[in-house]
């Protein structure tokens, strides 16, 4: 088999794409393959990407061609680029494009669907699920389609395995002029990154009429909202922006009327406490997804058709919710930009996201972000910690369940947390659990105030603001820290308790202290030794591995004695 | 035999037929006379000497070749490409279906040849007709004809050929016999009685191996692997499962590269003998150059089928092969099926070569670099992942099946290391510290620091007290010491027995040696052995074995031609009584109801026997060719034959032969009765003596 060592890529059999990052032309290659496969995992030496029908056609829909595809992947591969690899590109690539959908002829009037493929056309319209969508055909290969049916009928051919291009154009929405302010309220200049201006200019397609429409994919703390805000200048009307809560509804508010001039009584927050409808709408997926009862219909599924919203953003936009595809189905003439880290959803529906919301417009690896300073280094360490003799007797005669519960609470913890926090004494620390008490013991122990679900706004807000202008070091915070509150400044987080199996819950949590601060974030997770947690904690150290943060596991001893007693009252 | 051999031992009626034919005027009539009646010793070895002379002369071969027409030459390369035999029927039958022309004339080409003495007979009387050229010529003609016997390249551009996607396999071949020996470790792969596995399992291995080998023919290159593994005995059946055996594995691992090409080369033959040969053929193209399937198929035919003709031919056994054998496809899957052939599709149908592995396979030239390249190493990753590339030493690709999952083979193979598949590890021998340090050595960026710690805590006190396979080391008082500082300072695993006696690693003894070496002292280069069933370099197993036994017949030079007894040749080209070659072409040697081949110069007939000497009782064809003989040279013979009719009493008479003819299924000669003096009919079965008039 033929070989050349000095290349970055080998490419397997089954698509997938093997790239060796200690390589002199990795960043050509990384570069390359971004833009046409997904990066699946991104470990320390070998980063993994997968070619799939979706990031191909993501590809051909900016502009990539098969042979350049092929060309690429010859030039950077260690062996022979597998031809079985070589050919499903090439066909996968060539439907792209096929499919067309165009601006009606008239106003008001029908859509057309164009197939410029005898072959396609033919089993477009034997299938019986398209025929339904569309009206009376023009010509052979030319089919009028109902303007309702503008995202059904997307789906529809994706399912068969062909993508739509919609050049069918969008309504311009009320028009509101946006414009940004070079400084914050508080006075701090500011200006968008390049690779900010670089997505939003992906996303317009300098005005043409595919563009409009898109997914732009970047990491935690590379100010995707941003890149949303700069969207809406570039765009200069109403905007409806879905998010994930009601804590990531107000981050928006305040980023919009802190990044834009833009007052705030121009900016509304839908959610279950407000239901203001003003010309730039923040709510959240929870309430559009509301209804009464399983049978009833959705209570404010309204908001879309509210204003003349000539942007809708979906933030987060692989948690979209099923029943917001569903309207996003009917509102195909509205501009839309999605805004996610990642295009892998849970449910598999990225199909759905590429039919309904548009094709990956942009994407930065993070690595790329992290060496430019854009993102925080992390650093992540597991903390082993012995049990005391005591509990290690009732941890051994415990069940599964209960096993896991007294090494969770460990209060050996606590003397591990302390000489963490004396060693970033100057850092600002996120001690983040899962166990109420055990928090509340930290927040005591340690005169770190402590935030739950049931701290009032208010409290949270100022205890936030507190912790924003360095006046509070640490903060101790339960689950509710793991969605969308935003501590810029943060940048240690200790992780004492948690269900360590779920990917998202750590993504989360990472992702609070990888806030464009600057220099390096630090990740500690303090486990017990030899216990049921170290075992879940195993799934944690495979996941942030694969995603490229280094990780160190510590075995730790207290610098001091410990009292059995201590910490237990 | 070479040529001098064989004319000094060719029988007189040939040998003066070769004088009559390449000799001088003035010796023909003489020579006539003495192929009948047998040459002195004197003459015939002047006779023989001067064919030495000439037909070792290759100016005066090429001079006679020329002579010929260019119809001669093809029918002379179509033999010597069936390795200088083939039965009669098929001859023609291929030469007009390779060349055109109709098998009569075929049929006089080849007559011809005889009447020059090139092409020969079979000697029994009633089989099928077999040509035969003798070996002597035969190794002369292939070098006249050597740029045409082999496969000719076909005239086409590179651009013109477009690899064909569903017959070529590009897995490499080392790399995925012990990636697949790695999966039957760790897998259970069910076998009925029959040796089919399972068809889960079939399933299941087909899935897991298609992205190396490709979607489209998984299942045939599965079942070359099954057929490999069993063929080289690294697997066997084990509770109705196929379990790995360990031993015939670690001998195929210690191989070189080239032993290990030459196990598949034995495999190879084992499967089909002509498959060496196949690469042979192909090796010859320049490594850009296509060769025609189709011309393939007409050399690979002609020397199939010559194996075929020469086993009848040596058991005597001339009966003719169905004939469904007369066009057999060259068996060229298996190859492809191992990535050394590449086939491809062109203006002319399909096309082949050898593939780059292939052509390194043959020539046996980097094969190093087919196995592994150099500095290829396995990179462990910290999610606990293992990529193992192509072009990893085999030992240390399936080492890495001991310690951890395979979880997909492709390019780069993924083993993931799990708690499990650790401790199965240490269970089977591997020590926590030998383990972490072969992944720290062995991967390409090191281990990394959460792997090596989570290695530690899964092994935990596992291997606290071991079984070591370990060399024990000796040193007299005045070494012991500083072995001993050597062992610690260069951190060789080592335990002190007793004084001057320390158990060592065994897997660090070329480290040792070499620290040894530098600190000049002198070390016993070999270990020292109490028992030789136990020492791995004289253990030499099955696969070995597999070699020894095919050493005789070595890669090289297989093409020569075959030996063929020159005493059971019959000259093709003497005139018949029936017609001479028009005969030859009509004789029924299809149905297989054949008359004698040649007339008169069996060489199982000792001329003197045949002449003058004492009445000879033969077989009725041989009779007959005696017969023929008398009545081609106007010779008469002596008849010992019962009364032929109320005027004779029978006895021994003398007979001018005149026809040989067959009459209501019996066989007559015609003959002037001189002691009766009239035409009478012998019936040949009742002939009880016959020889040629003195």
């Amino acid at each position: 088999m033929f070989f050349n060592p000095d290349n970055p890529l080998i490419v397997q059999g089954d698509g997938s794409l093997l790239l060796e990052v200690d390589n002199n032309n990795y960043g050509e290659a990384r570069d390359f393959l971004a833009r046409f496969a997904e990066l699946e995992k991104s470990p320390a030496h070998i980063h993994t990407y997968r070619i799939t029908a979706l990031s191909l056609w993501n590809a051909a829909g900016a502009g990539l061609r098969g042979s350049e595809i092929r060309a690429g992947l010859e030039k950077f591969s260690k062996y022979e680029v597998p031809p079985d690899v070589i050919d499903d590109v090439s066909e996968k690539i060539s439907r792209f494009g096929k499919v067309v959908l165009l601006p009606a002829q008239e106003e008001g009037g029908d859509l057309l669907l164009e197939i410029r493929d005898s072959h396609v056309s033919r089993k477009v319209i034997r299938s019986k699920k398209i025929i339904p969508l569309l009206g009376a055909p023009v010509r052979e290969g030319l089919y009028r389609v109902p303007l309702g049916n503008r995202g059904v009928i997307k789906q529809a051919l994706l399912k068969l395995g062909y993508p739509v291009e919609d050049r069918a154009g969008f309504v311009e929405g009320e028009s509101l002029k946006i414009s940004m302010r070079r400084q914050t309220i508080e006075g701090k200049g500011w200006g968008l990154r390049k690779y900010q201006r670089d997505s939003v200019a992906a996303w317009m397609k300098a005005g043409s009429e595919d563009g409009g429409h898109g997914v732009v994919v970047l990491p935690c703390g590379a100010g995707k909202t941003i890149v949303g805000i700069a969207t809406m200048a570039a765009a200069g009307c109403h905007t409806l922006i879905l998010a994930t809560g009601v804590s990531a509804v107000r981050q928006w508010i305040e980023e919009i009327v802190d990044r834009t001039h833009l007052t705030a009584d121009q900016v509304g927050e839908y959610s279950g406490r407000s239901k203001q409808i003003r010309p730039v709408t923040v709510t959240t997926y929870q309430i559009l997804t509301h209804r009464k009862s399983t049978d009833a219909v959705f209570t404010h599924l309204g908001l879309f058709s509210a204003s003349d919203w000539g942007l809708i953003i979906y933030d987060e936009v692989h948690l979209l919710p099923a029943p917001v595809f569903r309207i996003t189905a009917d509102i195909q003439a509205r501009r839309r930009l999605g805004l996610t880290a990642t295009l892998v959803r849970e449910d598999g529906r990225e199909a759905d996201v590429f039919s309904l919301i548009g094709p990956k417009r942009f994407d930065v690896p993070w690595r790329v972000l992290e060496s430019k300073g854009f993102v925080a280094e992390a650093h992540c360490y597991e903390i082993r910690v012995d049990l005391p003799p005591k509990l290690a007797f009732r941890y051994a005669q415990a069940d599964d369940r209960s096993k896991f519960r007294i090494a969770a609470e460990n209060p050996m913890k606590m003397l591990a947390i302390e000489e963490l926090l004396e060693e970033h004494e100057d850092d600002k620390v996120l001690v983040i659990g899962m166990y109420l008490d055990q928090l509340e013991l930290v927040a005591k122990m340690f005169g770190a105030p402590l935030i739950t679900g049931k701290t009032p706004n208010d409290e949270r807000d100022r205890l936030y603001a507190e912790f924003r202008s360095g006046d509070l070091k640490v903060l101790t915070v339960s689950k509710v820290a793991n969605f969308s509150i935003n501590l810029p400044d943060a940048n240690v987080a200790i992780q004492i308790s948690g269900t360590f199996g779920s990917r998202q819950e750590e993504a989360q949590r990472l992702g609070r202290i990888l806030r464009p601060s600057g220099g390096e974030a630090f990740f500690y997770s303090v486990v017990t030794r030899n216990s049921r947690e170290q075992e879940f904690a195993h799934n944690r150290q495979l996941f942030l591995t694969e995603q490229g943060y280094s990780y160190h596991i510590e075995e730790w001893t207290p610098s001091r004695e410990w009292v059995e007693d201590e910490g237990e009252d | 035999m070479d040529l001098a051999g064989f004319f000094r031992s060719l029988p007189h009626p040939i040998l003066a037929q070769y004088h009559d034919r390449y000799g001088t005027e003035s010796d023909k009539a003489a020579a006539t006379r003495a192929g009948i009646l047998g040459f002195t010793d004197k003459e015939s070895a002047a006779i023989a000497e001067g064919l030495i002379e000439k037909f070792g002369d290759r100016h005066w071969v090429r001079a006679r070749l020329k002579e010929m027409p260019k119809t001669h030459h093809v029918a002379l390369i179509g033999l010597l490409q069936s390795r200088g035999i083939a039965g009669g029927t098929w001859l023609l039958q291929e030469l007009t279906q390779a060349h055109g022309m109709s098998e009569v004339l075929w049929a006089e080409v080849l007559h011809s040849l005889g009447l020059d003495l090139w092409v020969f007979g079979n000697s029994r009387q009633s089989p099928p007709l077999f040509y035969v050229m003798p070996e002597p010529l035969a190794l002369e003609l292939r070098h006249q004809f050597r740029k045409r016997l082999g496969l000719a390249p076909a005239k086409v551009e590179e651009g013109d050929v477009r690899l064909s996607k569903d017959t070529n396999y590009r897995h490499p071949v080392g790399f995925s016999v012990v990636s697949f020996l790695a999966y039957l470790r760790q897998h259970p792969v069910k076998v009925t009685r029959k040796d089919e596995v399972f068809k889960k399992h079939h399933e299941e291995l087909v899935a897991f191996f298609s992205s190396l080998w490709g979607d489209s023919a998984t299942e045939k290159v599965l079942e070359w692997h099954l057929d490999v593994v069993r063929e080289l005995g690294l697997v066997h059946h084990r509770g109705g499962h196929l379990e790995v055996d360990d031993l015939a594995l670690a001998e195929f691992l210690s191989m070189s590269a080239r032993q290990r090409r030459d196990v598949y080369m034995t495999y190879f033959r084992r499967r089909e003998k002509l498959l060496i040969w196949l690469m042979d053929a192909l090796v010859d193209m320049d490594p850009e150059e296509w060769g025609q399937l189709r011309s393939l198929r007409t050399v690979y035919r002609r020397r199939y089928m010559g194996g075929v003709f020469h086993r009848r031919y040596v058991r005597k056994s001339y009966y003719l092969p169905p004939s469904g054998f007369y066009d057999p496809n060259p068996p060229l899957e298996v190859l492809q099926l191992a990535g050394l052939l590449e086939s491809g599709l062109g203006p002319e149908g399909s096309y082949l070569r050898l593939s780059r592995a292939g052509r390194i396979f043959v020539s046996g030239e980097g094969l190093n670099q087919l196995e592994a390249n150099a500095g290829v190493k396995f990179m462990l990753q910290p999610t606990f992942e293992i990529l193992a590339p192509v072009g990893l030493p085999l030992k240390t690709l399936w080492k890495l099946g001991e310690l951890a999952e395979l979880k997909r083979v492709d390019r780069a193979s993924t083993y993931l290391l799990t708690r499990e598949s650790l401790r199965q590890a240490l269970d089977e021998g591997w020590r926590r510290d030998q383990l972490i340090r072969f992944l720290a050595e062995g991967s390409q960026v090191g281990a990394p620091q959460n792997v090596k710690s989570t290695i530690r805590d899964w092994a935990g006190k596992h291997g606290e007290i071991e079984f070591h396979d370990a060399l024990v080391v000796t040193a007299n008082k005045e070494r012991a010491k500083v072995l001993q500082k050597l062992l610690d300072d260069n951190e060789i695993a080592h335990a002190k027995l007793a004084p001057g006696v320390i158990a060592v690693a065994r897997e660090q003894r070329e480290e040792l040696l070499e620290a040894l070496r530098g600190k000049k002292l002198d070390p016993a280069p070999g270990v020292r052995k109490y028992d030789i069933a136990d020492d791995p370099d004289k253990r030499r197993g099955h696969l070995h074995g597999m070699l020894d036994g095919d050493s005789e017949d070595t890669f090289d030079g297989r093409d020569e031609p075959m030996f063929f007894p020159s005493k059971s040749l019959v000259m093709l080209g003497a005139p018949t009584a029936e017609g001479g070659k028009e005969a030859m072409a009509q004789r029924g040697f299809r149905s297989g109801r054949v008359g004698s081949n040649a007339v008169g110069a069996d060489l199982s007939i000792k001329p003197a026997a045949a002449g003058a000497g004492d009445l000879l009782k033969l077989s009725p064809a041989k009779t007959i060719s005696v017969i023929k003989a008398a009545i081609r040279l106007s010779l008469d013979l002596d008849v010992l034959y019962p009364s032929t009719g109320d005027n004779d009493p029978g006895g021994l008479s003398r007979v001018t032969p005149a026809e040989v003819r067959e009459d209501g299924g019996a066989s007559f000669f015609q003959g002037h009765h001189h002691r009766l003096d009239e035409d009478i009919k012998f019936q040949i079965k009742r002939i009880q003596g016959i020889r040629l008039a003195p």
